[in-house]
């Protein structure tokens, strides 16, 4: 009984070499798609983060003092010449009869 | 027997011999064969760890990096020499014939053009096409602020080797810290030199560096800059420095010096110039100096705000003769007088209660003479005498701050003590350490020492606030503040005597006086239009102190 079974899977083993053969040509096939694939990704990682550290600079530099003054002049604001502090007695609130 | 004895001896020295060989490859050559071996075996990449960006205390970058490359040229690829060079070496700022020289010598297979190029630059060479011209990261520090704050960030470079390394201020306080820790790419290759895809890979991931975010304040450090610069063209002083520091914490809020550099273009400039003056240059600070004499005769109950002194002439000192400032003597003066007028007799007469004892206790107990352990890379410390080396002489002049070198930064610390209740606290310039995961490491302030007591803290500062009021310089004074300070005037020594044209103006005060936001240094050197500091660093102090107040909304008391 054993030795049939054993007999008709030795004929059975060709079929299977010939299957698990496909099967490694289709899994290798969809690694190397795959590793493709992480290559894009990496590429892109590296873009994003490219791009992330230019739009960083950018902001750095837009939103340093430097800048911020140069455009406070060009839109006509001025260096406060003195400062008039108004004490809390001299409010309108206050001098209400 | 004796030819078999010589063959056994023959043998055992062969023996030794053969273990003392093994002994040389194995033990003492392993670890470099080792290296030997890995070499064949594997191509090694460094991953470059990212330098950690330096931040103002409202957390903007006061430097970070920069998207750079370095250019490379490999001549095997390139097709024709002098075309590649005529095409790249004026966008790379390079000369054309020294580039072709280094293109055609023979065996060179790799050749670095230029470092740390920016990105534009290299989308314009890379639009060329060029076969043969190649690129790869390497970040540079960017300043978005410009050259702010200079002095205290300080700048990157190279070591030997050719790696970044922080020099000056933070960048070379906290080089470790910003720097990181470079990652490594290892992987087999076959006999081609080529890494091979089943083979062994090692991976360590670079640890970018930390983030430091300090207490300097941007619109305080670009107001105290932007005044110097005026008070510098405005007196026609050499050089000068304002410091400002939170009282409480010691934290630096702002920090600006004349001469000083561009951290972008730091090989630009000499050398002299990358030292910060406020924590490596001492200068003599004169009579604000007084200010700290006077406090420990009042701590040491040795005088009074209202105990009187005698200021009828001239006090004899051994040999010497002590002169007030203008040669003018005002008779019985008390000892917020003798403060109010700088007066030098009058000092001398508080040195004499306080005594060798308790002046060297003014030294050492104020700091002086020792580093403040500022986070600052160049930071020194001016020597004092040695205890047993205080002559009669030496000690009266200490008195009123001649003879006797300090730093601005320990001016400034010594100073907060008045203004905080007698802390001397630790001046520091990093405030936090943040690391890539979001983590915050607050920097705690180390414990002050108390100097003098609270007491003796809040008299002084009536003191220095009537010295403001009722000094040479309460014609600049704004109105309505109550502000502590104390003027100084020091002679500069040259060629072991002191030259009466060149001095040192200088201003150190606190203010709003009874619950001081800031306190602040003012240092001229060699003003041209007045050499008093009364009429120089003085009136700039205030015009500073106007611009603080305004930013900080801090009304007349």
């Amino acid at each position: 009984m054993i030795a049939r079974f054993v007999r008709s899977g030795i004929r059975f083993l060709p079929l299977l070499a010939v299957v698990l053969l496909v099967v490694e040509i289709l899994v290798t096939n969809e690694l190397a798609g795959f590793g493709k694939k992480v290559a894009e990704a990496d590429r892109a990682i590296d873009a994003l983060t490219e791009e992330n550290q230019l739009l960083q600079e950018k902001v750095a530099s837009l939103s340093s003092l430097l800048t911020i003054e140069e455009k406070a002049y060009a839109l006509g604001f001025i260096t406060t010449p003195t400062v008039i502090t108004i004490g809390a007695e001299d409010v309108a609130f206050h001098l209400q009869p | 027997m004796a030819r078999i004895w010589g063959v056994f001896s023959f043998i055992i020295v062969l023996y030794v011999l053969l273990v003392a060989r093994l002994f040389y490859w194995q033990v003492i050559r392993s670890s470099s064969l080792r290296l030997e071996a890995a070499s064949q075996y594997y191509l090694t990449f460094t991953l470059p760890a990212q330098r950690g960006s330096i931040l103002a205390s409202d957390g903007k970058p006061l430097v970070l990096n920069q998207s750079a490359y370095l250019a490379y040229a490999e001549p095997r690829k390139i097709t024709n020499i002098p075309l590649f060079a005529a095409s790249v070496s004026s966008l790379l700022g390079l000369d054309i014939k020294e580039m072709q020289a280094l293109l055609s010598e023979p065996d060179r297979v790799w050749v670095p053009l230029a470092h740390k190029v920016e990105a534009d630059r290299v989308g314009t060479l890379k639009d060329l096409k060029l076969a043969g011209l190649g690129f790869e990261r390497e970040p540079k520090r960017m300043y978005p602020e410009s050259s702010m704050a200079a002095h205290l960030v300080g700048f990157v470079g190279s070591d030997e080797n050719g790696k970044d390394q922080g020099y000056f201020g933070v960048e070379g306080y906290y080089d470790r810290e910003l720097g990181g820790k470079d990652g490594m790419l290892q992987l087999e290759k076959d006999v081609r030199g080529q890494p091979m895809l089943v083979g062994e890979t090692r991976r360590i991931e670079p640890e970018d560096g930390r983030n430091l975010v300090l207490w300097l304040d941007r619109t305080v450090q670009r107001i105290a800059q932007r005044r110097l610069l005026e008070g510098i063209a405005k007196y026609g002083a050499n050089e000068g420095s304002v410091v400002v520091m939170d009282p409480k914490t010691g934290g630096i809020l702002a920090l600006a010096a004349t001469p000083s550099y561009d951290p972008a273009k730091f090989s630009a400039f000499p050398k002299e110039v990358y030292k910060n003056p406020a924590v490596a240059a001492s200068y003599e600070p004169g009579s604000t100096f007084k200010v700290f004499v006077m406090a420990m005769g009042i701590d040491r109950n040795a005088v009074t705000p209202m105990m009187i002194a005698q200021e009828s002439g001239p006090v004899r000192v051994g040999e010497y003769f002590i002169r007030t400032w203008d040669d003018k003597y005002r008779g019985s003066i008390t000892m917020t007088d003798v403060l109010v007028h700088s007066s030098n007799v009058g000092m001398v007469f508080v040195e004499k209660k306080l005594g060798k004892e308790g002046m060297l206790k003014v030294i050492h107990g104020f700091g002086f003479g020792e580093p403040t352990g500022i986070d600052l890379q160049e930071e020194a410390s001016a020597t004092t005498r040695e205890d047993d080396e205080w002559k009669e002489i030496d000690l009266a002049t200490a008195s009123f701050g001649q003879g006797i070198a300090v730093t601005p930064i320990q001016m400034v610390r010594a100073a907060s003590a008045i203004a905080n209740g007698g802390q001397l606290v630790e001046p520091r310039v990093v405030k936090e350490i943040r690391d890539g995961s979001g983590r915050v490491m607050p920097i705690k302030p180390k414990k002050p020492r108390s100097v003098i007591s609270p007491a003796t803290a809040r008299i002084m500062t009536e003191m220095m606030i009537a010295a403001v009021d009722r000094g040479e310089a309460k014609w600049a004074k704004p109105k309505g503040y109550r502000i502590a300070g104390k003027t100084g005037t020091a002679q500069i020594p040259v060629a072991g005597h002191y030259d009466d044209s060149k001095t040192i103006a200088s201003f150190v005060g606190f203010a709003p006086a009874d619950d001081p936001k800031f306190i602040m240094l003012v240092t001229l050197r060699e003003p041209a239009s007045s050499p008093w500091g009364s009429e120089t660093a003085a009136p700039l102090f205030f015009t500073i102190a106007k611009d603080l107040f305004s930013y900080y909304g801090i009304a007349p008391q």
